[in-house]
């Protein structure tokens, strides 16, 4: 017999005069009032109301505060040529923007971070995937993540720059080596929280290969590529500054060392600190609200 | 469109690290257009097998089982949601018609109106997470519904939910089923589920998997959950599954001499509702 697919469909009520003495049925047809299982109260996220957002802004903002307070006080007690104040290390700042070396230090760093994250990222995603897909490779090249791993940071890049030259292609190569195993594993441990059950619904569902591929299993990856990310960036950064002070001889890294053989500690800081805050500012203001975004459905999962 | 399905001599096994699991022993099973069958038994009795044969999840089976006509569409109503949980309700009722060629408007279209078939009306944007487990199951359900499948496979999709929710959902099942019946097989372990909504309950046992009862439930519908020939059913019912399922797996004394040993069970089995 034919589906009767279209009388529901217009109607939306099976139970209509049209359908026959079988739709008769005593009580609720479906479709006809929101059942009593749905409860619409807790339905959809709570809002966040403006006094909430306020608060939050506050509360950031008097930890800033306090971060300041404890630098003064910590300063004050030690002395400041160990620890300049606060506000000599903006005098500080404002002498290397004048000097005209902070904003292209600053670039120049920033380049090379994101080469080295871009090329261990990369490359992580396919160890990454590759672990997590295939037990041969797991078999075989497993360990080679942990050994990679163990190997010190120092390694990677004093080998970079020995088999490279002293350039930056040295420096991206040998920052990306110190990130790798670490976002390898965990995007290779991501992949084991794949849901298998997931995958086996499309399939009963008919839905071929490459669109369960790009709609059920490659989503299912985001987050925790996503988290991988994060970490891997705020780990190259790290990297890319010890990086610079062994082989190069421009950049915040450089100039760090720079400051450093001249015992200035208020330079020192001077070069350091407005990096820490563009990478501050890329954290809370790009990656923390895109990663709410993107992720919003994973909220209130606990329900 | 309806299907049949038919399993001739059907046989699966699993091996495990541990021990071989004869899941399947020589089935043979008719399921006939339009019928709504219930299959229950005892956990490892290889219910749940038949139902992934039957879905062409599972192809590592010996003998022959045919599906007519051979494309039939077929749609899986799990015991959990399965949903993906970053589409909304409706994006995961359109995720499976767009799969099967369905354009991007009508799939919408198609998907509100399912939603709303199963009283989802208004929570089409709402993602898995900001649901209740009732309404997950509801979308899975639209889901299944969607594709308007010739074969419905259930795999106890309202065993996970509270008693209430699971009552309601059945009736629905039904009301929606007198208007659009297609072929459905329904495995449970709920006797009393099993006999208010299907037409046909077949009884399995296991060690190895096989059929011990195929009983027609005789009751017109629509049915109420509370009518005496329902209970009779399930009295009969659950006879046949205790007096088949002893834990030794005897096969050797099938009727007369395990008598004695089913009276007590069947006493204390009085709560025929009880899952098994």
């Amino acid at each position: 017999m034919t589906s009767t697919t279209d009388a529901t469909a217009t109607t939306g009520r099976p139970g209509g005069p049209s359908t026959g003495p079988a739709g008769a049925t005593p009580g609720t047809p479906p479709g006809s009032a929101p059942p009593d299982d749905i409860d619409t109260e807790q339905v959809g996220m709570p809002p966040r109301t403006l006094s909430e957002r306020l608060a939050s802004a506050g509360w950031t903002a008097l930890s800033a505060v306090l971060l300041i307070a404890l630098w003064q006080v910590v300063s004050m007690r030690v002395g400041s040529t160990v620890l300049p104040r606060p506000i000599q290390s903006i005098g500080a700042i404002g002498d290397a923007i004048e000097a005209g070396y902070l904003w292209s230090d600053m670039r120049i760093t920033a380049v090379r971070i994101a080469g080295a994250f871009a090329l261990a990222l990369s490359l992580a995603i396919t160890f990454g995937v590759t672990l997590g897909m295939s037990k041969l490779a797991t078999k075989l090249f497993g360990n080679w993540v942990t050994i990679a791993a163990s190997i010190p940071s120092l390694l990677y890049i004093v080998i970079a720059y020995l088999w490279v030259g002293l350039n930056d292609r040295a420096a991206i190569i040998g920052g990306a080596l110190v990130v790798l195993p670490t976002i390898t594993f965990n995007i290779w441990q991501g992949m084991k929280s794949l849901d298998p059950e997931l995958s086996e619904m499309s399939r009963a569902f008919g839905v071929n290969r490459r669109t369960t591929i790009a709609k059920v299993l490659l989503p299912q990856t985001l987050p925790f590529i996503f988290a991988a990310s994060r970490l891997g960036l705020a780990l190259t950064w790290k990297i890319m500054i010890f990086v610079e002070l062994l082989g190069r001889s421009s950049g915040v890294g450089y100039r760090i060392q720079y400051w450093y053989n001249l015992f200035n500690m208020e330079r020192v800081l001077a070069a350091a600190i407005p990096f820490i805050l563009v990478m501050l500012t890329l954290e809370f203001a790009v990656l923390r609200p895109l990663e709410r975004h993107l992720f919003r459905w994973k909220r209130e999962e606990s329900r | 469109m309806s299907a049949t399905l038919r399993f001739d001599e059907v046989s699966r096994r699993f091996r495990t690290k541990t021990r071989n699991v004869h899941a399947l022993d020589r089935v043979t099973l008719e399921i006939r257009p339009l019928e709504f069958t219930a299959l229950v038994g005892p956990s490892g009795c290889g219910k749940s097998t038949l139902l992934n044969i039957a879905a062409g999840l599972d192809t590592g089976y010996e003998g022959t089982f045919t599906l007519e006509p051979a494309d039939a569409d077929r749609a899986y109503l799990f015991q959990s949601h399965r949903l993906l949980p970053w589409r909304t309700a409706q994006a995961n009722v359109s995720f499976v018609l767009e799969a099967r060629g369905l354009g991007r408007s009508e799939a919408r279209a198609t998907a509100r109106r399912y939603l709303a078939l199963v009283g989802l009306a208004g929570c089409e944007d709402q993602f898995p997470a900001h649901l209740s487990g009732g309404m997950r199951q509801r979308v899975a359900l639209a889901r299944a519904l969607a594709v308007d499948p010739a074969l419905m496979l259930m795999d106890e999709p309202f065993s996970a939910l509270d008693e209430i929710t699971a009552q309601r959902m059945r009736g629905e099942l039904l009301d929606i089923h007198e208007i659009e019946p297609r072929t459905v097989l329904f495995v449970t372990h709920n006797l009393a589920e099993a006999c208010y909504l299907a037409d046909r309950v077949i009884v399995m046992a296991s060690n190895p998997g096989r059929i011990v009862a195929d009983v027609t439930i005789e009751v017109p519908r629509p049915r109420d959950h509370e009518d005496l020939r329902l209970a009779e059913y399930q009295r009969e019912l659950s006879h046949s599954l205790f007096h088949h399922s002893s834990p030794t797996g005897t096969q050797t004394a099938p009727t007369t001499t395990d008598q004695p040993a089913t009276g007590p069970s069947d006493t204390t089995g009085d709560t025929h509702h009880a899952t098994l």
